[in-house]
């Protein structure tokens, strides 16, 4: 989220590139956006590709789909076999990994920079000339079982998962982004293909390469790999409306575990609205660990109710969430936790906001920005989100537009959202059995 | 007082005359300089400077966390280090966090359970702190690292509170086949030796500490002598030496006992430990003792590890399909090293798994690799290697560490050499002479058979 020092749009055959002093946003002829950064403190070169294909994408019938796909990309080109491409990018010194998420699937190639032409060519192949072979859909369907078993495993994982159902009921959303056992085993390769076809296409991709380059050079090597792919036909993206079942009482679930999870759910600003920052900056106050007054309300005084307390934003296209988040090993807390946050909630928009609370919230996200640029290989993975959601600008200018927050206006959403409050309060408790 | 050495490397280690599928060392041409001194309260300071990030890192490493733990006071190290941004210099928790967020700054000083698979710094043989923040506020949170590392408070309110939140991690963690297991296998291994006592330490010892065995723990941990500190930073480094010795070098140095870690009993035979969980996976976890970092063998060992994970890798997960994560890894101390396989797979897979592992190993006691696969290796190993250092934090954690081994903060400097002198025979037989199959443990925790 760098300042943007200088902007210039320059129209140069048929490219509209922007210059945000070492950042160059720009789309190559077939579609595809290109973001490169200048950041000279490794040796090493960064490339995320996102792929606007996610589980939202889906439907009951294919749930895991996307994620499957993600592996079998792994799995040979027409010119490189899963060797060569798994391990080559190793063999240079560099790391190559995916990830899929409900509105993305992203490519992360780290190699160092003597590498560039190399990692770029691999990436590249890998995105648009994959063969998904058929003798390699049962292994890779067993590897997604294992790794269904480990996340049912995970007692956290299965939280999140209930708490997604129950909040994104009836939508996309509610799935969960790996799939079911059952469904991956019925995918066929026909139906995969196609969905690759489709999807992994330049006009639906965005790419952020960060590192230790020479932006003319890069543009260079981005068109030699990247722009020689044609357009596609990439599938609009669903419509759908998500309304949260906001009620009054906790939605339980019963599970053999010994800490006792809750998430406590409200409507926020979409990204896009005018009061989103003020709001971010709302919740980033109660967020703010030992100062955060939903944190001393819970964790605080000689009983306290929980045992951590954490607050985020859930941005997706379509709606903003604000998640509260909190684990407690007393499961009889929960009816107390949730009528404490609610009372702590509604203090707010009588609360007086200062200049001080803004600026503890700006500045940590200032240094945070500069300490992401140092972690070359988390630096993608971390803006992929919001690169498929909200698009560049949103990223670019963040830290100006949290910066530009007033107390007041802080006050002011405090009073719009949580005055009269709604939500809906989950919890995962103890139990002998899985329910 | 050590003579202060300040080295300037220019193009730092510019290796060249490899096979050309061979990568090379290469940095920016700009400089870096170190300063490394001993303060005269025996604070071992390592500054490491260069302009190309505006982050000001500090790692501070506590020695020898596993045998200076009290008996009985298993995880007294893992609790002081929650407790330290609790209450300092008079200040309580809140007004810590605010001097924090006014210059977004960040302390770690443990490891967060709620991401798994992903901690790559707790130690049992050291702690650390890292802190975090940018040059233009750097003399201010350097200040306030000290007050919350040297004047920590030890509330008592704080101390209730803290023991639920490890109490819960504790009981988190016994849930997770992946955590039990790699419990039990350290348990096993290292039977009678430091290593063995879990660094979150138990119900039964967490739930028992008092306020005043913290505050003397405390004193005598992070006493300077017992601490190394590494500072990455663009801020000329005698500057922050100046800073450091008026903050810092005040601390008293403690003359009382502190105790080295030994290298633990060998392992005599295959021992198999079980930990039976209601899980859809099992976790195994293979456990070897190998020699240590002082051991000429060690960047060998080091290879050997990397060629198994890989094989690993590529057998038992891209062409069997047996699990999601499997790989090998190996720790060093100066006297002994441990290493270890892993793999969380559905227990009907257990036979194959486990077989899967031995005969990897086995594989490489009787062929040694090829010269191209020893390059990739090497080649993988370095890439990893400049990832993991990209960030200045980790910088200062990795100076610390390798300082703390005894083989300087400045050990990576020609590892990409140490690492291209390893030749195929060498793999082989370090292979053949300590990754003993008939010498393991093998812990596993989940459901081993319906």
């Amino acid at each position: 989220m760098r300042k943007a020092l200088v902007v210039l749009f320059i129209c140069l055959a048929g490219w509209s590139i922007a210059l945000a002093g070492k950042t160059t946003i720009y789309t190559l002829p077939n579609g595809m956006e290109i973001i490169l950064k200048e950041n000279h403190t490794s040796p090493l070169v960064s490339s995320v590709v996102v792929v606007r294909a996610g589980s939202k994408y889906e439907n009951d019938q294919n749930n895991g789909f996307t994620h499957l796909l993600e592996h079998m990309l792994f799995n040979g080109t027409e010119t490189r076999s899963r060797e060569e491409l798994n391990e080559g990018i190793k063999d240079h010194g560099g790391y190559i990994n995916a990830f899929t998420q409900q509105a993305l699937t992203g490519y992360l190639m780290v190699i160092p920079r003597e590498y560039t032409d190399y990692g770029l060519d691999v990436q590249a192949d890998q995105l648009f000339h994959s063969i998904l072979p058929e003798a390699e859909f049962p292994k890779e369907r067993d590897i997604v079982a294992e790794e269904i078993k480990k996340d049912n495993d995970n007692v956290e994982t299965r939280a999140q998962d209930f708490f997604t159902s129950v909040v994104f009921a009836g939508t996309p959303y509610a799935r969960p982004v790996i799939g079911y056992e059952a469904t991956i085993k019925n995918v066929a390769r026909d139906s995969v293909m196609d969905y690759y076809k489709e999807h992994y296409v330049p006009n639906n991709m965005t790419a952020l390469i960060i590192g230790d380059f020479e932006t003319p050079q890069m543009q260079e090597l981005v068109n030699k790999y990247f722009g020689a792919v044609p357009a596609g036909n990439p599938p609009a993206l669903p419509e759908f409306k998500i309304i949260p079942p906001y009620k009054a009482e906790i939605q339980i679930k019963k599970f053999p575990t010994k800490t006792t999870f809750m998430q406590i759910t409200l409507p926020a600003p979409l990204y896009s609205d005018s009061d989103y920052y003020a709001f971010d900056v709302l919740t980033q106050i109660l967020d703010s660990g030992e100062s955060s007054p939903l944190n001393k309300a819970l964790t605080g005084g000689e009983k306290p109710l929980s045992n951590e307390v954490s607050v985020s934003l859930d941005i997706e296209k379509e709606i903003s969430l604000l998640n509260i988040s909190i684990k407690t090993d007393k499961p009889e807390n929960i009816q107390p936790i949730l009528d404490t946050t609610i009372k702590v909630l509604k203090e707010l928009p009588v609360r007086k906001f200062t200049a001080k609370d803004v600026s503890r919230v700006v500045v940590p996200n200032k240094v945070n920005e500069i300490k992401l640029e140092e972690k070359l290989h988390y630096y993608g993975i971390m803006k992929a989100p919001y690169l498929a959601t909200c698009g560049y600008g949103f990223l670019e200018n963040y830290i100006d537009n949290l910066s530009s927050v007033a107390p007041a206006q802080v006050e002011a959403a405090a009073m719009k959202y949580f005055k009269n409050l709604k939500y809906v309060a989950c919890a995962m408790v103890p139990a002998s059995e899985v329910e | 007082m050590k003579a202060c050495i300040i080295i300037l490397i220019v193009g730092l280690a510019v290796i060249s005359g490899f096979l050309p599928s061979q990568v090379s060392a290469q940095t920016n041409e700009k400089y870096s300089k170190f300063v490394h001194e001993t303060l005269p309260n025996g604070l071992d300071l390592i500054i490491s400077y260069n302009p190309d990030s505006r982050v000001f890192a500090v790692n501070i490493l506590g020695k020898n966390r596993a045998s200076n733990e009290p008996y009985g006071k298993d995880g007294i190290t893992d609790f002081v280090n929650r407790m330290l941004t609790l209450g300092a210099d008079g200040m309580n928790s809140e007004e810590i966090q605010n001097k924090l967020d006014d210059i977004g700054a960040t302390i770690t000083a443990n490891d967060n359970p709620y991401i798994p698979y992903d901690d790559r710094y707790t130690s049992r043989a050291f702690s650390f702190i890292k802190f975090e923040t940018i040059d233009e506020y750097a003399n201010q949170g350097e200040h306030l690292l000290y007050d919350i590392v040297s004047k920590a408070d030890f509330p008592e309110s704080e101390i209730a509170k803290t023991k639920k939140k490890v109490m819960g991690i504790i009981g988190m963690n016994s849930g997770s086949t992946y955590q039990t297991c790699r419990d039990l296998l350290y348990r096993t291994l290292f039977s009678t030796h430091p290593f063995e006592k879990p660094v979150l330490g138990t119900p039964a010892t967490v739930g028992i500490f008092t306020r005043d065995e913290l505050v003397k723990y405390h004193k005598h941990f992070y006493a300077p002598n017992n601490m190394i500190m590494a500072v990455a930073t663009n801020i000329d480094p005698d500057t922050v030496k100046s800073w450091i010795i008026a903050t810092f070098g005040k601390m008293e140095k403690d003359n009382s006992t502190y105790y080295d870690i030994k290298p633990p009993l060998k392992i005599d035979g295959v021992e198999e430990v079980h930990a039976e969980m209601d899980k859809e996976q099992i976790y195994i976890y293979m456990g070897m003792l190998v020699p240590g970092l002082k051991s000429p063998d060690a960047p060998a060992i080091n290879m050997a590890t990397a060629i198994l994970s890989s094989r690993m890798g590529l057998n038992l997960r891209e062409k069997q399909g047996l699990a999601y994560s499997v790989g090998m890894d190996c720790e060093f101390m100066p006297d002994f090293g441990w290493a270890v396989a892993s793999i969380g797979t559905g227990f009907a897979n257990y036979d194959a798994a486990t077989s899967g592992i031995i005969s990897q190993i086995d594989a490489m006691i009787t062929n040694e690799p090829s010269n191209e696969e020893l390059t990739k290796a090497q080649n993988s190993m370095w890439g990893s290697m400049l990832l993991s250092r990209a960030s200045r934090i980790n910088q200062a954690f990795y100076m610390c560490k390798n300082e703390f081994l005894g083989v300087g903060y400045n050990y990576e400097n020609d590892y990409l050499t140490k690492i291209r002198q390893v030749t195929p025979a060498d793999v082989k037989r370090v292979i053949r002479d300590n990754f003993g199959i008939y010498d393991m443990i093998i812990a596993t925790a989940g459901k081993k058979a319906e």
